[in-house]
């Protein structure tokens, strides 16, 4: 992100670009909820790392400055279209708001592991093991702070092990 | 540490989450307990089984593409705008200023022609959008008029001014978002109207007033908008939303759709002869224009590939249609009297389409022109820049952005330069009209050039 940052070099961006692409769509995914939207949302998030890098700071990781900004365009969308729709608190809520887990099975089809999780529990798991994100950006991208990062993690991955657990019996 | 207390560390430990004296003494216990290390592997199966199990599907290739010029378009305006900051206080900008005060450019003609020297600037006016790359800000000429969108005080409005003088005949109400066209009596632009939708205005063309609004349904097209498409017989068709909206253009009632694109896939069309012509994904149509009537329709080479507009031009009779899929695209011929598919050759990157009696002509990073006959690739130059192509009198008109800019004029035959423009940097359209020239140029400003040219 340096070497964009002080120079604009388009090469550096697309490398950034390509290893940031998949979380991102995730995250944006999984805040939205459609994938036309989570598109949009990511390309409006690289479009504004392009017109900020000159209050980019250096020492700052590039993902944990480029998720909050993917987590304010997600914002600002959700908040769009709540105010259209006039449901604006209760799309907020639906946001925030954790989906209710589903009933453990066991075993399950590996797509649908993360899916029997709480969706806060869920995309930190998705994030951390699937996207190789460190704690600090997840809590970035999701906003939550790191610790409630790992707390969520842990509480979902040990979930999975009592639903394995209980599924050997 | 115990094993409890090792057992209730086992899912950050295997995360990489805990802090370094913590994580010390997990592996302490593990190395020790072969109960909590059975617990350990089996916490890592879980692990591997998810991240094989991945998240959601991977980006698709025609998003990557349009993300990818998009922000590169992006980088391109940003370090345009660092160098010109740069440049303010320096010679460089001295020099263009002045070549710009003074009004006049230095034109190079080719051999044979008759050497004038420079063009005279007639008028200019400040203030037009200049978006770089954006299709929102094109420059309309019609009539007498021209019609250019302007931001004043963070508001947007369709201006109008006499073509010969410049003089501004009127502003048009606020809340105008560009993509504009023009018939003889209307201006049409779209208005932004949330959740990713638009609605068309039309405005009367001789005093800006307001006619009516058509509210569109939320656009589905990656590369944005594109403007209505005047019909004549009192007609405009807009394609919005992977549906095509023929209007009253008197009224703005709608008349008829027709819904083309599976999935609102967005669609092209063009007009000619009473007849609308529609690219689809794998579809091509023509419609009457008064009743909406299916005229003919045929399977074509997929076209529109996800959600990026397909570019379609008429000529000859004949229509071209590109795929616009980044570094990908498909460029194919219909003889519109046949209705057969005449050829199709990989057009690669392409931004804009022309199509004249001599063939289509594919803008790209370069300027390349095909025989309409046979596909052929007649010539090909290169031309970097984001402005669309015009075409009169055997000429094709391009900006090349290299360097300081240079206006070309190329023979459509050959692409041999017939005369050019130095010192001219634009994202818009260069338009013709007798012997003068129009064109906006990247800092907003609008010049009439009289032209001493062949």
């Amino acid at each position: 992100m340096g070497r964009f940052a002080r120079s604009g070099d388009a090469e550096a961006f697309a490398e950034l670009m390509a290893r940031s692409l998949p979380a991102a769509l995730a995250v944006a995914r999984r805040t939205l909820g459609d994938e036309a939207s989570a598109e949009d949302a990511v390309q409006e998030a690289f479009l504004r790392v392009v017109r900020g890098r000159a209050g980019y700071a250096p020492p700052r990781p590039f993902a944990n400055w480029f998720f909050t900004i993917l987590r304010n365009v997600c914002t600002d969308l959700l908040r769009a279209r709540a105010r259209d729709e006039r449901l604006a608190e209760a799309a907020v809520e639906r946001a925030a708001a954790d989906r209710p887990a589903a009933e453990l099975t066991w075993p399950p089809d590996a797509a649908d592991l993360l899916a029997l999780l709480p969706a806060g529990d869920g995309d930190v798991l998705a994030l951390r093991i699937v996207h190789g994100l460190s704690f600090r950006e997840v809590a970035a991208a999701l906003g939550i702070s790191e610790e409630a990062a790992k707390k969520r993690a842990q509480r979902g991955l040990r979930r999975l092990r009592q639903a394995a657990r209980l599924a050997e019996l | 540490m115990n094993c409890r207390q090792t057992q209730s560390r086992l899912e950050l430990h295997v995360l990489g989450g805990l802090g370094p004296l913590e994580e010390a003494a997990v592996r302490e216990h593990l190395a020790g307990c072969a109960d909590c290390r059975d617990a350990e592997a089996d916490c890592r199966l879980l692990v591997a089984d998810i991240a094989a199990a991945g998240d959601g599907p991977p980006p698709r290739a025609a998003f990557m593409a349009a993300l990818h010029r998009a922000t590169a378009d992006e980088i391109r305006r940003q370090n345009r705008r660092v160098w010109m900051r740069r440049a303010a206080g320096g010679a460089a900008a001295a020099a263009a200023a002045v070549a710009l005060a003074v009004g006049a450019w230095r034109l190079a003609w080719r051999e044979g022609t008759t050497p004038v020297g420079a063009a005279a600037e007639q008028w200019r006016l400040d203030g037009a959008a200049a978006d770089a790359a954006s299709p929102a800000d094109g420059v309309v000429v019609r009539g007498g008029s021209m019609y250019f969108l302007s931001r004043h005080e963070g508001e947007q409005a369709a201006v109008a001014v006499e073509l010969a003088s410049g003089r501004r005949r009127w502003r048009g109400q606020g809340g105008c978002a560009g993509y504009l066209s023009a018939d003889d009596s209307r201006v049409y632009c779209l208005a932004g109207a949330g959740r990713g939708r638009f609605d068309l205005l039309a405005l009367d063309a001789a005093t800006g007033r307001r006619l009516w609004r058509f509210a569109g349904q939320k656009e589905t097209a990656l590369s944005g908008p594109c403007p209505a498409v005047p019909l004549g017989q009192g007609r405009v068709a807009w394609s919005c939303g992977g549906a095509v909206h023929v209007l009253d253009a008197a009224t703005g009632e709608p008349l008829w759709r027709h819904d083309a694109g599976p999935g609102g896939a967005p669609v092209a069309v063009a007009g000619a002869a009473g007849q609308l012509y529609l690219a689809a994904p794998a579809r091509f149509c023509c419609l009457d224009v008064a009743t909406g009537r299916t005229v003919w329709q045929l399977d074509t080479p997929a076209v529109g590939v996800g959600r990026r507009r397909p570019l379609l031009a008429l000529a000859d009779g004949r229509a071209y249609v590109l795929s616009a899929a980044a570094g990908a695209g498909e460029l194919w011929s219909l003889d519109l009297a046949t209705r057969r598919v005449g050829w199709s050759v990989p057009a690669g990157e392409a931004r804009h389409l022309l199509a004249t009696q001599v063939g289509p002509f594919v803008r790209g990073g370069d300027v390349r022109a095909y025989d309409g006959r046979t596909g052929r690739l007649l010539w090909r130059r290169e031309a970097s820049g984001c402005g669309a192509m015009t075409a009169q009198g055997g000429l094709l008109y391009a900006v090349d952005s290299r360097g300081a800019g240079r206006l070309l004029a190329l023979h459509q035959a050959d692409g041999e330069e017939a005369w050019a423009m130095d010192g001219l940097r634009s994202c818009d359209a260069f338009r013709r009209v007798g012997r003068s020239g129009y064109v906006k140029t990247s800092d907003g400003v609008i010049h009439a050039i009289a032209l001493r040219t062949p």
